[in-house]
């Protein structure tokens, strides 16, 4: 279902960001600021929108209106899911998920098949809203108002993305976040920080440690 | 899609590889045809340049048989016949 409605509304989901350029910036900035280098992929490419910063390689997404907006950009994509990766073991060295956790339908599975994708000592970066955020709440909002979107979501907060990854075997290695800003008052673009303290928009590097 | 790309691809649902690749239309890239998994006998369609690998519970059963008979000249027997998971035999 979320699919069809992702293919439906393609073209008005970059709308938004082009609407609220101070969250996209601050979002792009904390993107590259996770440094991600090599062979990647993005699962849940979408329509490709942060590929330039992210420096993926290769996309993937089931919802095929969005991919071809991801193609006309540049992303090698295919359509696929998390769950069932069309990648032989260990080929990629890094692999982002971008606003992609909430809306997946199985998270343990997608998470055991980016270890098998990812080489050994390869790195996974989710990136996300949590949902203990002022932002997360809003979203919590929306989804409860019945958006269109967000009401196919699953939100996690911040500690709960830590403790999905621990559990999977990944050690994290880096944090980043921004959007100190409430979302009913941002007026400038803001720099990625260090340390979560309720920030609206998170990025979490964890390293692929296979033996 | 490009053809290096098959360096890195495996079945979807049974991870085999390499996946058998026959092109219909070759631009810059791959336009249409068919990626093939001589383990389990699935085919995937690539479409515009697209390849289409999803489970076999999120295809399109119904586009995906549209794409089969628009190709059956070109596409092997094999797939035609007991290709997975839909075929023209049905």
């Amino acid at each position: 279902m979320i699919i069809k409605v992702f293919d439906e509304f393609a073209e008005e989901y970059d709308k938004w960001y082009q609407q609220n350029r101070e969250v996209f910036e601050s979002e792009c900035r904390l993107i590259k600021s996770l440094e991600l280098k090599g062979f990647g992929i993005e699962v849940g490419v979408g329509t490709g929108i942060f590929a330039p910063f992210s420096n993926i390689s290769i996309g993937i997404d089931p919802a095929i209106n969005m991919l071809k907006i991801a193609k006309r950009r540049g992303v090698e994509v295919i359509n696929a899911v998390g769950e069932a990766m069309p990648f032989r073991n260990d080929v990629f060295d890094f692999v982002i998920m971008i606003t992609t956790l909430p809306f997946l339908k199985d998270p343990s599975k997608v998470l055991d098949e980016i270890r098998r994708i990812l080489k050994n000592g390869g790195e996974i970066a989710i990136v996300d809203v949590p949902k203990n955020s002022k932002w997360g709440r809003l979203y919590e909002e929306k989804k409860a108002k019945g958006h269109r979107f967000y009401r196919f979501a699953n939100f996690y907060n911040f500690e709960e993305i830590l403790e999905i990854l621990n559990r999977k075997g990944f050690e994290v290695i880096k944090i980043r976040a921004t959007l100190r800003q409430p979302p009913e008052s941002i007026t400038k673009v803001e720099d990625p920080e260090d340390e979560f303290k309720n920030h609206g928009f998170i990025g979490i590097k964890a390293l692929n440690n296979k033996v | 899609m490009k053809r290096r790309l098959l360096d890195i691809l495996a079945c979807p649902m049974c991870k085999y590889y390499p996946l058998e690749l026959i092109v219909f239309e070759e631009e810059e890239e791959i336009e249409e045809g068919l990626l093939i998994c001589n383990n389990c006998n699935r085919w995937y369609p690539i479409i515009e340049a697209i390849p289409h690998m999803l489970p076999d519970d999120l295809r399109d059963e119904k586009e995906d048989l549209e794409f089969l008979k628009k190709w059956q000249e070109r596409a092997p027997e094999k797939i035609l016949k007991s290709g997975k998971p839909f075929n023209l035999k049905g």
